[in-house]
């Protein structure tokens, strides 16, 4: 038996229900709502593997390029880069950015294993894939980064940047002031911008 | 940078200043390369950490998702146990079931059968009129070897007749096992129906 959550309005669609729009669901993925992204899970994950499969893949490499395709569509919803299309049906855009993924790795491996390509499609030619991959060095480098932050400014950057908790919300988790949570947070953004930017300028 | 700056880079980057606002922030950065350094890093900074939220939330969706499958597997299995353990009772209720049925049909039916062949073979009327206890003696204490055993006879008829088909088929087995019997053949034949 569910319960409606306070919170949630009767009309919204919640991860029990599998009736709603389009654009609720890309309304949802906004938000980082979970029943929004077990859907795409759920719908998508093993179709995916088998198209992998079917397609010089393992298992392994189908999760690794869903996880990286999912993870760039919903970078480019967050930042705008992508924006509804009435027409569009959500999970055929994933597949497709997690099938360009795939055929991306097929693409840089073709010279050493001469695997066919599946279709006439070119990843190297295909610009807005380069940049959408291109953010994985970055990523790489802000989790390096991150991990050399300690204690509680590791805590805090994660609850705020990474699980969207208020600074009222960690100010009590912390048991602290706002207005010091807010100095910290400030704080804590800058040691971690400073780690960040050695660790890129060691790269260079 | 102090905490003014921050905020107003953060602002920046998440659309929060006025149309005016922003023209004038771009200008500043166009023409102040550490501040253009600084929106940048901040931007990287924050897309990086965005992305490592999603990732975080992509790996609880895997870990729901799969549980989730693994509990509808686990339910489906343990509904086909289920359903196979009672299918497997049902089974076996029916084949005990039908078994039964088809014992008692088929006890019935020899019964009947049994019944309607003592019946035939009962051509003597004067035997066939006796007691059952006349014939009980008579089966023992006639006094020709032919009158006892065909009082013996019919006194596995009667049995038969009354549906008393194992106390039948020990006399049957008697009279078919001595050779010399009258009514050895019939009785072979008999026992042939069981």
């Amino acid at each position: 038996m569910y319960v409606w959550c306070a919170d949630i309005p009767h009309s919204m669609p919640t991860k029990h229900s599998g009736n709603f729009t389009q654009s609720e669901l890309y309304e949802a993925l906004t938000l980082r709502k979970e029943w929004a992204y077990d859907h795409l899970y759920r719908e998508l994950s093993g179709t995916f593997t088998h198209w992998v499969g079917r397609n010089n893949g393992s298992e392994m490499d189908a999760e690794d390029a869903f996880q990286k395709g999912l993870l760039n569509f919903l970078l480019n919803l967050e930042t705008g880069k992508y924006q509804f299309q009435e027409n569009a049906k959500i999970t055929t855009v994933v597949f497709d950015y997690c099938k360009k993924v795939w055929l991306n790795e097929l693409a840089s491996s073709r010279l050493v294993t001469r695997a066919m390509m599946p279709d006439a499609y070119n990843p190297a030619n295909d610009t807005d894939l380069q940049k959408d991959l291109e953010r994985g060095e970055l990523i790489t480098q802000v989790r390096a980064a991150l991990h050399q932050l300690k204690g509680d400014c590791r805590q805090l950057i994660e609850w705020f940047y990474m699980d969207d908790f208020s600074l009222r919300e960690i100010a009590e988790k912390l048991g602290m002031k706002e207005s010091s949570t807010k100095q910290k947070r400030y704080d804590c953004t800058e040691k971690l911008k400073q780690i960040y930017l050695k660790l890129t300028q060691q790269n260079q | 940078m102090n905490t003014a700056q921050f905020e107003r880079i953060e602002a920046y980057l998440q659309n929060r200043l006025s149309e005016t606002e922003r023209r004038d922030f771009e200008a500043e950065i166009h023409e102040n390369s550490t501040l253009s350094a600084e929106v940048e890093a901040q931007r990287k900074l924050r897309l990086g950490l965005r992305a490592l939220g999603i990732e975080k939330q992509l790996l609880n969706a895997q870990k729901r998702t799969q549980t989730k499958q693994i509990g509808q597997i686990r339910n489906v299995f343990w509904g086909k146990m289920q359903w196979q353990t009672w299918a497997a009772a049902a089974s076996i209720i029916v084949v005990l079931g039908v078994s039964w049925w088809v014992w008692n049909y088929n006890t019935a039916q020899n019964e009947n059968q049994f019944m309607a062949l003592a019946e035939k073979e009962m051509t003597d009327v004067q035997y066939k009129s006796l007691p059952f206890e006349s014939l009980q003696n008579l089966s023992k204490a006639a006094p020709t070897r032919n009158a006892r055993e065909k009082a013996e006879w019919y006194v596995a008829l009667v049995y038969l007749k009354k549906g008393k088909n194992n106390e039948a088929k020990i006399i049957l087995e008697r009279i078919a096992n001595e050779p010399q019997h009258l009514y050895c053949s019939q009785a072979k034949r008999m026992l042939n129906k069981w």
